[in-house]
């Protein structure tokens, strides 16, 4: 045989070839032998997959229940959404396997099913069956999904703990269940330290806890409690703190979170006390604009918003932008030039907005029929959904007495009824005279002089008139040169947003909380006042609200009871209280010595500043506090500026002698507790919760034990939770509300309240009957949803006539209006009833605490200001400080989420993001090691460089650079709760947050003039 | 192949470098598929070294898309299930049908030497033909209808790969000749389709802001300046110039292939670095990883092992064939 030099050559590159091959599909094959013969294809459905819940026959419509499984409807916490969510629980382990969502809930299904539609059709529509499930498609997101994580996590307290060590060090024993609510309650010598009090001790209703401020309020003001957000449990707490310990300290997060937007759309809505929102009508708006929020990226309902923006894009002639210093998921280069990014320098949002109200104003391209109606009834008579108080006559002289007040017919005309008295003056459109606001309309413009029943006279204007005028005060150019947003391009938002009719809607949200965040977040919404469209389809809408729960209901009164205590006092952290009616000013008053400013920023018409609570107590103005109690709340992670400024303090006893949390895990905040009380995750609790604005029909998501609760059990068998310990503490001191003869139903006969069902359970019957009472559940029902574990304890709270239809209701995870009752021909069925305030009365006569100068009533443009109105630019230069930090939320990260196994997995740690051209003049590439400095503190981290961000911003996610959260070791008695450092990798942009230099008290950088935490536009520059 | 995203999480391509390959072996496939047809049917010329393309870049292609899929095995819902609908479900019995007739015709060819055509093997010509024009289309087809990926969700987008599809076909042609010492089919093939490449592409490129930004923030560098100069001008100028050479013809076709290979790695795991919603590129470093080099080797020892294959079925039964002719 010869071998040929070309065999040779063949031969070799058949080899050749076929080592290639073998190298290149080696993963194939092996996919391959796993897909067939692996654990991939050991379930029979599809890679891996588990075991459906169920079955449906694709032919019949019959369903097939998995006998080893459970699928109970409940509520979501994995962000603050709160959506309706099916759990599927395996029976056997009692482990959730998946949560996905509810077809009921209108905030997991789009458009969301009828309330009566039966179970097992619910299930058959969710499937295969006639391609239901496609169009009937019901989700929980990904953080829904890997929330699960939390109830089997290592990390949890499942009993209560006192601290060994000192305050942080991470060394705690176990204690039993009553001795932790002994020593809470009693107090004593409880760690070696000396007497600490407790909180029988601190409850006194009567002795002012500052006699030379009695305004202050009562001794029992000294606790302080700190709750989690609106999470459906949060009146369990409230009823504990509030109505029957009697503390006027107890908020949620809202200061901390999104209270610049919040108190924004508060001021234009009349409703400073409750701060309803508005959201766009996604569904049928044909331009949106998005301002420091980021539907379907953060926001709220979040999951919800990025459904209906997705659904949006599908549609013909929708338009929208996102004004945002970064580029997110918002935006889709699929849906071409329709959306928009406007990059904008961190915290001039309002610059840019003005600038648009100017030329809107100078063009004319204001709605004038709908702001030409000075009352409900004239907008009725002209067939506008809403009215405004554009024509209402303001007092328009800083210095009058009654300056920024609006002109009321008893200062003009003589022997009036009480209530004519009040009524708003404008100028008649028809005949140009003084007349009340009626039914109507009345003159857009106008500056003029009035004189008033006691001779004098005073400068007036309409409402629009100051609008304009605040609008007028920069040019564009100028507005252009504030924002970096070129003045082309604020004048076609303008005219975009113009464009449409009443079919247009602006939002705002986290992304105004900075130094500016409340004039911004007014100016914003004040958009949608320009064009009217509050209550219009395809505008705006308050929500659906929600069917009573614990509240005075059909069934039960859970707000009232025998011995409730109505709380007075000043906030602990300076808010909603006006400075002028303090003992300390009218001390430096008497003493005739200015009394501005005030020793730390005093907010008069705000919330209580929950997150000014911390810093405040602890230095002690207005007062100190003797015990706080934290719940589920991690103010010193989720506050800019707090770690920096609390971390030493809280460790000593003597600034805060008690300290308790009530936490399933140990966050950033209760480290530094005495006590950890356990408590349950979201699958485990009981509550009643609803939609924020974004549902336009009545929503109350119910939160019920899908799985068996895991903290340990109280002597009487409870389990260990908020709601027991607060049941606890309080029938131990024999407070009101609680215990024996604690609830009143509607015939006023008193029920006990025991144990959290005895609670919650009742609000599901102020659901269950709420307009109409909901059908009976039949048994059946019960078993498929596993309301039959809980079958026991309804049946034994419940009346006769009440369980089985508040089965009905948990079988459904809540009840839901229908989506059919969205809206009412070209307006939502359920619309906002009081007026827009294109000026507001109480915020226009309102003073600065720190300059004493009148706030203006309406929007107008600020930079970012410390409390004494210096400019923060002013302090920190752009040319020492030329960055400015912005946090940013991605989809599945938040505060909370640290240490979640499957989002570590996707991504363990964050970024710091810069601009490209930012990033070429610092030699600065992705990946490298960069430490950003602001005027407090340092962090480092590694680049990201980006187009889509900014010049001049840094970008850093929310939700990593955590210290606890399963990142650092604890010990509980000998056992070694192992920390793992990479829970703890990234950085957290709250880190740069600082204390305000203008005040002389305890207070972190905030707005001016609502107190909102400036967690935005922080100074800072970049070291490589 | 990971792409970044920035606001959330990075994630796999959902088209791996193993669709690149697939696409430029069934394209090329199908398009000699159609020079044969039209060689045959038409001209009546044998057109050997489109039969030895189409068949084995047509064997060669199944495994590629097979690893694309992620978890191969789950090519079985294509045909557990029907989906009219959807033009990847067309394909997926547009695709067997292709590989199975090119093979029996090289296997008819080879059987019957050198004797003339048969009616049969007349007939499946034309089937092999008209399943080209399936596969092209669906290939096309599949990606333009992507409106997630604006690139792919135009007008320019299919007609260029279907033009860099037949280039390569015709250049694939060319060169297998070549190395078989002839002169026979492609060259006019070549420069009509790479001439109208160049139009197509030029006219899209100036007409699609979407595509400028790709080349100019996403491609990995110099790729579309290797497609266009490389890839369509040189092998069209040498086909037309170098008509006489043998070895210029070979490059020329080599080159043709390699266009409609830079388009595709280009377009595809560009456009998918192309975040949705950024405006950066961030896959220099991923453009050759290890996932993309093995789907590059992986592929690249599977055609020559087709090629090998093809050629020694179409030459052992030929040889067959002769011999039972002698005897």
């Amino acid at each position: 045989m010869t071998i040929s030099r070309r065999g040779v050559l063949q031969g070799a590159t058949a080899l050749g070839a076929t080592g290639a091959a073998f190298w290149g599909f080696a993963e194939t094959g092996k996919n391959f032998y796993q897909g067939v013969m692996g654990s991939a294809q050991a379930k029979g459905i599809a890679g891996g997959a588990l075991p459906p819940e169920y079955k449906v026959d694709t032919s019949t419509g019959e369903v097939i229940l998995n006998p080893d499984q459970r699928v109970g409807y409940t509520m979501c916490m994995g962000c603050t959404s709160v959506c309706g969510i099916r759990v599927r629980v395996d029976k056997a382990s009692g482990d959730i396997l998946r949560a996905t969502g509810n077809p009921y809930s209108p905030l997991s299904t789009n458009p969301h099913i009828p309330y009566d539609t039966p179970i097992k059709e619910a299930i058959t529509g969710l499937s295969a069956y006639g391609e239901q499930g496609l169009a009937g498609r019901s989700t929980a997101c990904g953080r829904g999904n890997a929330a699960i994580a939390k109830q089997n996590s290592k990390e949890r307290i499942l009993k209560p703990m006192k601290r060994v060590g000192e305050r942080g060090s991470g060394q705690w024993k176990e204690i039993s269940w009553d001795q932790l609510i002994e020593e809470t309650v009693e107090g004593g010598d409880l760690f070696g330290e000396g007497n600490v009090e407790g909180l029988r001790a601190i409850r006194d209703l009567k002795t002012p806890l500052d006699p030379e401020n009695p305004e202050y309020g009562p001794k029992a003001n000294q606790l302080v409690v700190i709750p989690v957000f609106k999470n459906g449990r949060l009146m369990m707490a409230a009823r504990f703190a509030k109505m029957a310990y009697g503390t006027r300290n107890f908020v949620g997060h809202r200061s901390y979170c999104g209270l610049s937007m919040r108190a924004g759309y508060a001021a234009m809505l009349d409703n400073l006390k409750k701060q309803p929102h508005l959201k766009p009508d996604y569904r049928h708006a044909k331009y949106m604009l998005f301002i420091g929020t980021a539907p379907g990226n953060a926001g709220n309902p979040y999951k919800l918003q990025g459904t209906l923006m997705g659904a949006a894009r599908g549609r013909d002639g929708v338009k929208y932008a996102v004004v945002d210093p970064v580029l997110t998921n918002s935006q889709n280069h699929a849906f071409g030039k329709d959306n928009t990014w406007v990059p904008i320098r961190p915290g001039t949002d309002g610059a840019l907005v003005m600038g648009m109200i100017r030329w809107i104003m100078e063009n004319e391209r204001y709605d004038a029929k709908f702001l030409a109606q000075p009352s409900g009834a004239a907008a009725q008579t002209a067939g506008e959904a809403s009215w405004s108080n554009a024509t209402h006559l303001v007092i328009d002289d800083p210095e009058h007495p009654k300056g920024g007040s609006f002109l009321r017919q008893g200062m003009v005309t003589a022997d009036l009824e009480e209530d004519a008295q009040k009524a708003p003056m404008c100028l008649d459109a028809q005949t140009g005279e003084l007349s009340p606001a009626k039914g109507r309309p009345a003159t857009l413009f106008h500056q003029g002089t009035v004189r008033l029943l006691d001779g004098s006279t005073v400068p007036v204007a309409t409402s629009l008139s100051l609008l304009r005028r605040e609008a007028l005060r920069k040019t564009l150019a100028e507005y252009s040169t504030d924002c970096g947003v070129p003045e082309e391009r604020i004048i076609s938002l303008a005219r975009d947003f113009t464009s449409v009719g009443k079919q247009a809607a602006a939002d705002c949200h986290g992304g105004t909380m900075h130094a500016a965040g409340f004039y911004t977040a007014y100016a914003i919404v004040m958009l949608n006042a320009l064009v009217g469209n509050l209550n219009a389809k395809g505008g705006t809408t308050a929500g659906g609200g929600r069917f009573k729960d614990v509240q005075k209901g059909p069934r039960y009164n859970l707000l009232a009871f025998p011995g409730k205590v109505k709380v007075k006092g000043v906030d602990a952290g300076r808010g909603g209280f006006a400075y002028e009616k303090t003992s300390e000013f009218k001390r430096l008053v008497a003493d005739g010595k200015n009394p501005y400013p005030a020793q730390a920023p005093w907010h008069s018409f705000t919330q209580p500043m929950g997150a000014q609570w911390l810093t405040s107590v602890l230095e002690g103005y207005p007062y100190k506090a003797k015990a706080v109690i934290t719940w589920s709340s991690n103010p010193v992670y989720g506050v800019a500026g707090m770690e920096n400024d609390v971390k030493e303090k809280i460790k000593d006893t003597k600034r805060l002698p008690l300290f308790i949390a009530i936490d399933p895990f140990i966050n950033e905040t209760s480290r530094f507790a005495d006590y950890i009380v356990p408590d349950r995750v979201f699958y485990e609790a009981w509550g009643w919760a609803s939609a924020w604005g974004g549902v336009p029909t009545k929503v109350s998501t119910a939160r019920w034990p899908v799985v068996d609760c895991q903290t340990g059990k109280t002597p009487d068998g409870r389990h260990m939770d908020m709601d027991n310990f607060f049941i606890d503490v309080a029938k131990r001191m024999d407070l009101p509300g609680f215990g024996e003869k604690a609830i009143p139903d509607a015939d006023g006969n008193l029920h006990p309240l025991h144990r959290s069902e005895d609670f919650w359970m009742r609000a599901g019957a102020n659901v269950a009957f709420d307009g109409g009472a909901v059908p009976e559940s039949d048994d059946v029902d019960m078993t498929i949803t596993g309301v039959d574990r809980i079958r026991a304890d309804l049946e034994s709270t419940l009346k006769p006539d009440e369980w089985r239809r508040v089965a009905y209701v948990y079988n459904r995870g809540g009840r839901y209006e229908d989506a059919a009752k969205t809206y009412k021909g070209d307006t939502f069925a359920r619309s906002y009833k009081k007026g827009i305030q294109v000026w507001n009365e109480t915020v226009g006569t309102a003073r600065n605490s720190m300059t004493g100068k009148k706030f203006a009533g309406c929007p107008t443009w600020q930079a970012p200001s410390f409390a004494d109105g210096t400019q923060v630019d002013k302090a920190f230069p752009p040319d020492l400080w030329p960055f400015r930090v912005v946090s940013t939320k991605s989809q599945l990260r938040s505060s909370s989420t640290g240490g979640n196994p499957y989002l570590d997995d996707l991504k363990l740690s964050n970024a710091i993001a810069i601009n490209t051209v930012d990033a070429d003049q610092l030699s600065i590439k992705t990946g490298d090691w960069i430490t950003v400095i602001s005027p407090s503190n340092r962090i480092s981290g590694q680049a990201l460089v980006r187009k889509g961000i900014a010049r001049g911003a840094i970008g850093i996610e929310h939700g990593y650079g955590h210290r606890e959260l399963g990142a650092r070791t604890h010990k509980i008695g000998k056992v070694i709760l192992e920390g793992h450092s990479e829970r703890g990798l990234g950085t957290n942009s709250n880190d740069l947050g600082y204390t305000d230099p203008t005040s002389k008290g305890p207070a972190l950088l905030a707005d001016p003039v609502v107190g909102s935490i400036a967690r935005q536009a922080l100074p800072a520059r970049i070291e490589k | 192949m990971p792409a970044v995203d920035l606001m959330s999480f990075d994630h796999e391509a959902v088209w791996r470098p193993w669709a690149v390959a697939y696409f430029l072996l069934v394209g090329t496939g199908a398009s000699a598929a159609l020079l044969l047809a039209y060689a045959r049917l038409v001209r009546v010329a044998e057109a050997k070294g489109a039969l030895i393309v189409a068949a084995s870049f047509a064997l060669a292609s199944g495994l590629p898309l097979l690893a694309d899929l992620h978890q191969p095995a789950r090519f079985i819902h294509f045909y557990s299930g029907s989906a009219p609908a959807s033009i990847m479900w067309w394909g997926s019995w547009f695709l067997p049908l292709f590989i199975a007739s090119t093979l029996l015709l090289a296997f008819m060819t080879g059987r019957r030497g050198n004797a003339p055509m048969c009616g049969g093997e007349r007939m499946l010509t034309m089937i092999v033909g008209a399943l080209a024009l399936c596969i092209l289309g669906y290939t096309a087809g599949e990606m333009s209808v992507v409106a997630a990926r604006p690139v792919w969700n135009t007008l320019g987008f299919p007609v260029v790969l279907i033009l860099t599809a037949l280039m390569s076909g015709a250049g694939a042609t060319m060169t297998i000749d070549s190395l078989n010492g002839e002169k026979e089919e492609g060259r006019y093939m070549l420069v009509v389709t790479g001439a109208a490449t160049l139009v197509a592409f030029g006219l899209w490129m100036l007409t699609d802001t979407n595509l400028s930004t790709l080349a100019a923030d996403y491609a990995p560098v110099g790729l579309f300046g290797a497609f266009i100069i490389a890839g369509v001008v040189v092998p069209v100028v040498l086909a037309v110039s170098a008509r006489a050479s043998l070895l210029l013809r070979g490059v020329s076709g080599a080159l043709a292939v390699f266009g409609a290979l830079a388009f595709r790695w280009s377009t595809f795991n560009g456009a998918q670095l192309m975040s949705k919603t950024e405006t950066a590129f961030y896959g220099h470093e991923a453009a050759l990883s290890q996932d993309a080099l093995q789907a590059l080797a992986g592929s690249a020892g599977l055609l020559i092992l087709s090629l090998i294959f093809v050629t020694l079925l179409i030459n052992l039964l030929a040889v067959r064939a002769s011999k039972q002719t002698q005897a």
